[in-house]
């Protein structure tokens, strides 16, 4: 292990955090005003917003994917646009094109949806491979070439895209490589009943809230790099790598039946997106450096769609999420 | 005239006797060198007890019989194939052979063979120098004898093997069981015997506290404490000690939380307690260990209660 000798000022960091995560709360108790429950997704969201990172989001139709990414655009007074993936959908649609105009004699640059802070991708797997493509590329890259011009998106830059887990007909399933650029994979389940009841009452009465900006674009960019600053130790680096290691090499983690059942482990993308997430957690606890539970917390978000399984495993119905959960369960906390 | 019909008669009576004759011999050559072979073919076209003869040595002279090869069977006739020789030249006379069919003879012509000889001209071959003497191949045999020597040397081996072998096996015997609390007590001693706080490690301190009563927990309470954080840690605890399992006080894991969440603090925020407040957690610690109970192992169902169910 290489030794980190840098000198780290705890409390600095943590009266810094306390400082700059001050908006945290406002920014959920602002998001709760329309979206009742999901506080996992909230989090999520928040963790991707403050990470750098992009969000693949699995659930069913209906359950406020959609306003809640909307919500945190007002919420902080991003641009927000939302694009339907299709099978007939073009890469230009996404990205933008060229227009002829008469008037100049010239081509025009026509920016597509693309061009926004939060970027809701609904229903990624419905558009074929050349379009997640151009999309995939847009979130690694942050810019986009149009013709002879590149332009650099703007800051923040947050993809929140969706996949509908039951209609799986006429999908383009997106490939191993491209899922991986996604810094979370979350799965949403339906509401509990009371939380239901609440939306299904305030939905009849209308007494959703209106959602008022309590944070600016520059709050969130002094954020993002606040939370580089969190200080992660190193024995919390080294606990993560077990995790990230025990996904390649189970049997060395005494864990060999893992072996049969885990085709390919997570690859360095999860070791950077774990620490990163545990990172943004600590960060929305309002805590300046990374405790064990923080990488708990966002393993399973971090690794599930990391870890291929085999049709040894598929036959067992033993999931990625099972494979976690062994694997959490085996290593050692530090 | 008469005695023209005569001669007529006699020539036919003779033609008709020689076409009766069911014995012939074929050879493929009459002439050899030294040491070629002539095949000798004698046919019998009928059946019966057929009888071919055996060629006397005597009677060949110096004409030899290198094989008789078994008699072919053909439809309506035998063979049987000689193979002959000469190792001297000259001109030799096969004498004439008697075929018993049916116990009747029935001679073969005899065979004048001639065997010449191969001219050497020692003057106009070439001289070659004197070859060394050749060694015969080696065989299985001649190593068969070392198999003697094999044998006590495998002994030996196996002996030394043995011992070297039982003696690992004595040394990994000896297993002397600690009960965990003990163990868990002596680890604490030995810390304080490292002067880890003097040395200002405090970090490697906590480490090495909090490791010694996860251990103890994991061993003895049979809580995966070293694969759990400190909040899961505490909620498992909580939980067992519900269900009546453990019966520790909420004194106890209110302290074993403190000092937990103390530890995270020096491990994973770089914090530096004061000398009292390390040694009021190590004390802490202590008494943590004395006051959890083990859980204690559920007795097996009797089969004669089993039985009456």
């Amino acid at each position: 292990m290489i030794e980190n000798n840098v000198s780290v000022d705890i409390k600095a960091i943590n009266e810094k955090i306390e400082k700059e995560s001050a908006f945290v709360d406002l920014l959920v108790m602002e998001m709760n005003k329309v979206i009742v429950g999901q506080k996992h997704m909230i989090e999520r969201l928040l963790i991707g917003l403050l990470g750098n990172g992009h969000i693949l989001l699995e659930g069913v139709p209906g359950l406020a994917k959609t306003l809640a990414i909307n919500t945190l655009a007002k919420a902080v007074q991003g641009d927000f646009s939302r694009i339907q993936f299709t099978p007939d959908l073009l890469p230009a649609d996404v990205v933008g094109t060229m227009i002829y105009s008469v008037k100049d004699n010239d081509f025009t640059i026509k920016k597509g949806p693309i061009f926004a802070n939060f970027v809701l991708a609904d229903e990624i797997n419905r558009a074929p491979a050349k379009v997640q493509s151009a999309l995939l590329e847009a979130m690694q890259e942050r810019q986009i070439t149009i013709g002879d011009t590149t332009f650099k998106l703007d800051e923040p830059f947050l993809v929140m895209a969706t996949q509908n887990p039951v209609e799986q007909e006429g999908t383009y399933p997106l490939p191993e490589a491209q899922v991986d650029r996604f810094m979370l994979k979350t799965v949403i389940d339906y509401p509990k009943i009371a939380e239901e009841q609440l939306i299904m009452r305030a939905n009849l009465s209308g007494s959703f809230g209106t959602v008022n900006a309590v944070a600016s674009i520059e709050q969130i960019n002094r954020a993002r790099s606040a939370v580089k600053e969190v200080y992660m130790d190193e024995k919390i680096e080294k606990y993560i790598l077990d995790i990230i290691f025990a996904t390649r090499y189970p049997e060395k983690y005494n864990l060999p039946d893992l072996k049969g059942l885990i085709s390919f482990g997570s690859s360095p993308r999860g070791s950077i997106n774990l620490a990163m997430a545990a990172k943004c957690y600590a960060f929305i606890k309002r805590r300046g450096y990374v405790i064990p539970e923080d990488v708990r917390a966002v393993v399973h978000d971090v690794l599930r769609h990391r870890i291929g399984i085999t049709y040894e495993a598929e036959a067992e119905n033993v999931t990625s999420e099972d494979i976690i959960n062994q694997i959490v369960n085996q290593v050692e906390v530090p | 005239m008469k005695k023209f019909l005569v001669y007529i008669v006699c020539f036919v009576s003779w033609v008709g006797f020689s076409q009766e004759n069911p014995v012939s011999m074929e050879v493929d050559t009459t002439n050899i060198k030294i040491g070629e072979q002539i095949q000798y073919k004698i046919s019998v076209a009928a059946s019966g007890d057929i009888m071919f003869p055996k060629l006397n040595l005597d009677s060949l002279g110096k004409v030899e019989v290198v094989e008789m090869l078994p008699v072919d069977t053909l439809k309506n006739r035998f063979e049987k194939r000689y193979l002959l020789t000469s190792f001297d030249s000259g001109k030799y006379l096969i004498p004439k052979q008697s075929v018993l069919i049916n116990n009747k003879p029935f001679l073969i012509d005899s065979l004048l063979i001639n065997v010449t000889t191969v001219k050497v001209d020692t003057t106009k071959q070439k001289m070659f120098p004197i070859k060394s003497i050749q060694r015969e191949p080696k065989t299985f045999d001649d190593y068969k004898h070392l198999f003697w020597w094999l044998i006590p040397i495998f002994l030996i081996i196996a002996v030394i093997l043995y011992f070297v072998f039982r003696k690992k096996v004595k040394k990994a015997a000896p297993v002397v069981y600690v009960e965990p609390i003990q163990e868990a007590l002596q680890r604490l001693k030995e810390l304080d015997e490292k002067e880890l706080l003097k040395q200002n490690k405090v970090k490697i301190y906590y480490s090495e506290l909090t490791d010694i009563v996860r251990t103890y927990i994991e061993k003895d309470i049979k809580i995966p404490a070293l694969e759990s954080t400190t909040n899961e840690l505490i909620e498992t605890i909580n939980d067992f000690n519900e269900s009546s399992k453990l019966g520790i006080s909420k004194e106890t894991i209110a302290e074993l939380k403190e000092v937990l969440q103390s530890a995270d603090l020096v491990k994973f925020a770089k914090s530096k307690p004061i000398v009292e407040e390390i040694r009021g957690h190590r004390n802490i610690s202590e008494r943590i260990l004395q006051s959890l109970k083990p859980v204690k192992e559920e007795e097996p169902i009797k089969e004669e209660e089993k039985d009456g169910e």
